[in-house]
């Protein structure tokens, strides 16, 4: 037999085959024999009690008197103040879906825009007005007396958390005609007492330090030294830089108020300004521009706004309210650095008082849906409707639990020192406000301007004698004489 | 006679009939000049004797406000800084406007440019021109008192000064002099040239023909011009308001109307009395009186003008 030889081509293609088993074979997992637990699901219905939330529509029965209704509010003010109502507004429609509300703004001359409208029957549901021709117009029956609807929801309203006299300040008693007295007419909502600002840039350029612990001891004769350390003049005797403008209108009460004097004593409704007190009152004031010119002269920096001067140094102080946050605080505080003081007391007495002012809301009379009024009334002076008044920086919120919050003083916006404006309440003063307020500063205006004039230099005694007599005339006849 | 009676009545009828065509076509400013002005005259006339404060209703006083008129010192005030205003803005306005016609009147290229610049300053709003002048007259910083210091003069108080507040006031309205001038422009246009061209061969030089054609014959438009200056002088108001309610007529506090109530007009204080003061009654008293104050002195206007107006119609030319 043949013997069959291995080509050398089948032998290496019999041992690469051979090889490539054997690495297979190598490859193989080894099968190791171990006991393995296997999770068998099983299914199995269990009883299980789970808590559902469920919603369930709430039916709240909606007051008729909130239901389809359009409510008008009027009211004053910057563009700021603009939409702080018109935010007012859509928070109060949202969270009263039956009621809309459109704040009317009135630009200028308010008041007579909110006769004609009275006049015409066409008064709005809701109207801001101030302290000052209130007791005129609460008399003339433009507002809804708000005593029912303070009793119902006295609680509500935690009547306790106004600043004092407040309250009392929109009271008019029909018959005896006296103000802060008598039935509620309308509720506070904010304002404040005049203050000092001063120009801290100007202080530091001066090397003026100022009043200790923002003034609160501080006399009228450290402010005179201090405004006399302010004025400068060149070499014509011209002021180049004032104190303070000498302020005109009820920016003057303090000073009078200060040294001892009264404009008028509304019990006995008669004026005291021609009393001793009153004439050195007067006399201090007018000094300030007529002696020390510490104030400028009529015609020095006339035509100019007090923030322009305030601004550029040209005036180291102005006397004012916390409604002057918002001019300043849109100029940069690297621009500006100002600051508050208190008002000084007066050096022999210890005392001083400030003017304030407060704005109130309204329900007008004879409008329709005065439940509804009053609600967005009472809106407006929730804590929330506080602290959105006291974010604006317009004036001090009329509740102290809010004004004392971060609302108003807010610390990350000047002033360093708005706490001032809340310190100050101690010494607070209310206006003379009566019947014949217009009347009034028209006598007073005419010789004020008079006395305290670089040309015409009324004598105080004279200038008072002649106020007294002609709002003597005005409180006793109600209407101005015929030859002031 | 039938033939006679038909005749009147086919007159008559045509006559009724052409009344009432006339009648038809005045009739909407008929209703308006009822609705807007004579009865609001009426109305006014009857509050002149209450006492209202426009948000309750009148009480009957009788003539008490109008006896009040001739006792209140400070309608006297205003109606003497009115007077004063009026008696020296209209023939200051008047001479003005007839120049500036007369120079607008000349036959050179552009003139309508020049005619519309000195028209513009009469469309300004109050407010601004106000604001404008303010600052010319600015005691320190103002162009008028820069410019009288390159002249060796002291500066003024202008507005401040109780004895300059309304001269001010007037050189503020002499800017406003374009309507005026328009209406002297379009007498200038109507006077014939042939009166000119026969004066001239008479020998009038420039001056005579000036004096004895155009003044003449521009007399009817002055006597209108002068009619309706003294009515708008007397009721000025938008001027003397903002100047007044800006503080910029030095008013250190509220009440006065300017330095020493140096810019209270007759008007202002009737706005005072009556929307300040809410005496509707006194107020409308007031402008009783204004309007009996124009009438008197438009009524003597009319019968001085025979004497020096010149209607070329009257003359059957």
């Amino acid at each position: 037999m043949e013997k069959q030889k291995l080509s050398r081509r089948d032998f290496l293609l019999m041992s690469g085959a051979a090889a490539a088993g054997s690495l297979l074979a190598a490859c193989q997992p080894q099968v190791v024999e171990k006991t393995v637990e296997v999770e068998k699901v099983v299914e199995q219905t269990v009883e299980v009690e789970v808590p559902v939330e469920v919603e369930v529509e709430k039916v709240v029965e909606v007051p008729a008197e909130m239901e389809n209704v359009v409510l008008t509010h009027t009211f004053w003010g910057t563009s700021a103040e603009w939409q702080l109502w018109v935010a007012f507004d859509d928070q109060f429609s949202a969270e009263n879906p039956g009621v809309s509300v459109i704040s009317e703004h009135i630009p200028t001359q308010y008041e007579n825009q909110i006769m004609m409208r009275r006049a015409a029957g066409d008064m709005p549901n809701v109207l801001n007005m101030q302290d000052e021709p209130f007791p005129r117009y609460a008399d003339q029956d433009v507002y809804t007396n708000l005593d029912p609807y303070v009793e119902m929801d006295a609680a509500e309203l935690d009547l306790d958390d106004f600043f004092p006299q407040l309250l009392d300040m929109f009271k008019w008693d029909k018959t005896t005609k006296t103000w802060m007295t008598g039935s509620q007419y309308a509720m506070p909502w904010d304002g404040a007492g005049i203050l000092w600002f001063y120009n801290m840039d100007l202080f530091d350029e001066l090397g003026l330090e100022p009043p200790a612990n923002n003034g609160w001891d501080w006399t009228m004769d450290e402010f005179l030294d201090l405004c006399l350390k302010i004025a400068e003049f060149d070499g014509d005797g011209t002021m180049t830089r004032g104190a303070f403008r000498l302020p005109g209108w009820v920016y003057h009460m303090p000073f009078i108020m200060t040294m001892g004097g009264l404009y008028v004593d509304l019990d006995a409704k008669k004026c005291t300004l021609d009393t001793p007190e009153s004439i050195e009152a007067v006399q201090y004031y007018v000094d300030l521009r007529l002696k020390h010119h510490v104030c400028p002269h009529t015609d020095e920096f006339a035509g100019m706004s007090d923030l322009d001067l305030f601004r550029e140094g040209s005036l180291g102080m102005h006397l004012t309210g916390p409604w002057w946050f918002p001019d300043l605080r849109a100029i940069p505080w690297e621009e500006l650095r100002w600051d508050c003081l208190h008002f000084p007391k007066n050096p022999a007495t210890g005392e001083r008082y400030v003017r304030q002012s407060w704005d109130g809301m309204a329900i007008g009379v004879d409008t329709e849906n005065q439940d509804a009024s009053w609600e967005y009334i009472k809106f407006v002076l929730t804590p929330g409707g506080q602290g959105r008044i006291a974010e604006l920086g317009r004036a001090m919120p009329a509740r102290p639990s809010v004004a004392n919050s971060e609302g108003f003083m807010n610390p990350d916006l000047p002033p360093p020192n708005e706490k001032v404006f809340l310190d100050a309440v101690d010494y607070y003063h209310v206006q003379p406000i009566n019947l014949y307020w217009d009347e009034m500063w028209t006598v007073i205006g005419k010789y004020w301007e008079e006395m305290s004039n670089e040309d015409i230099r009324m004598p105080v005694e004279e200038g008072c004698a002649k106020i007294t007599a002609g709002v003597d005339y005005l409180f006793e006849h109600g209407e101005l004489p015929a030859d002031y | 006679m039938s033939v006679v009676t038909d005749k009147l009545s086919r007159r008559w009828s045509l006559r009724a009939k052409e009344a009432a065509a006339g009648y038809f076509f005045i009739l909407p400013f008929l209703i308006g000049f009822l609705w807007f002005t004579a009865i609001p005259m009426g109305v006014a006339l009857y509050i002149s004797f209450t006492e209202y404060n426009i948000v309750q209703p009148p009480e009957w006083v009788g003539v008490h406000h109008f006896v009040r008129l001739f006792e209140d010192t400070r309608l006297r005030k205003a109606l003497a800084n009115t007077s004063f205003y009026a008696g020296l803005s209209v023939p200051l306005y008047l001479a003005t406007s007839f120049l500036a016609a007369l120079a607008m009147n000349s036959k050179i290229k552009g003139i309508r440019i020049y005619r519309t610049i000195f028209y513009l300053p009469s469309v300004i709003p109050a407010v601004a021109n106000v604001m404008l002048w303010l600052w010319i007259f600015n005691p320190q910083w103002g162009i008028a008192n820069f410019l009288l210091g390159l002249v060796g003069i002291e500066g003024q108080k202008w507005f401040l000064d109780p004895n300059l507040s309304k001269p001010c006031l007037i050189a503020m309205g002499l800017w406003g002099i374009g309507p005026t001038m328009v209406i002297y422009l379009a007498g200038l246009q109507g006077v014939p040239p042939e009166l000119y061209e026969a004066a001239e061969i008479d020998g009038a030089g420039p001056w005579g023909r000036f004096l004895h054609v155009t003044i003449p014959m521009m007399s009817s438009v002055t006597f209108f011009n002068l009619i309706m200056g003294i009515i708008n002088a007397f009721q000025v108001f938008a001027l003397a308001f903002v100047l007044i309610e800006t503080g910029a007529g030095g008013t250190a506090t509220a009440g006065a109307a300017g330095v020493q109530d140096s810019l209270l007009f007759y008007v202002y204080y009737l706005y005072q009395r009556g929307f300040q003061y809410q005496q509707m009654g006194y107020a409308s008293a007031m402008g009783w009186l204004l309007l009996l104050i124009i009438l008197v002195l438009t009524v003597i206007q009319f019968k001085l003008a025979g004497s020096w107006v010149y209607y070329e119609a009257a003359r059957g030319a």
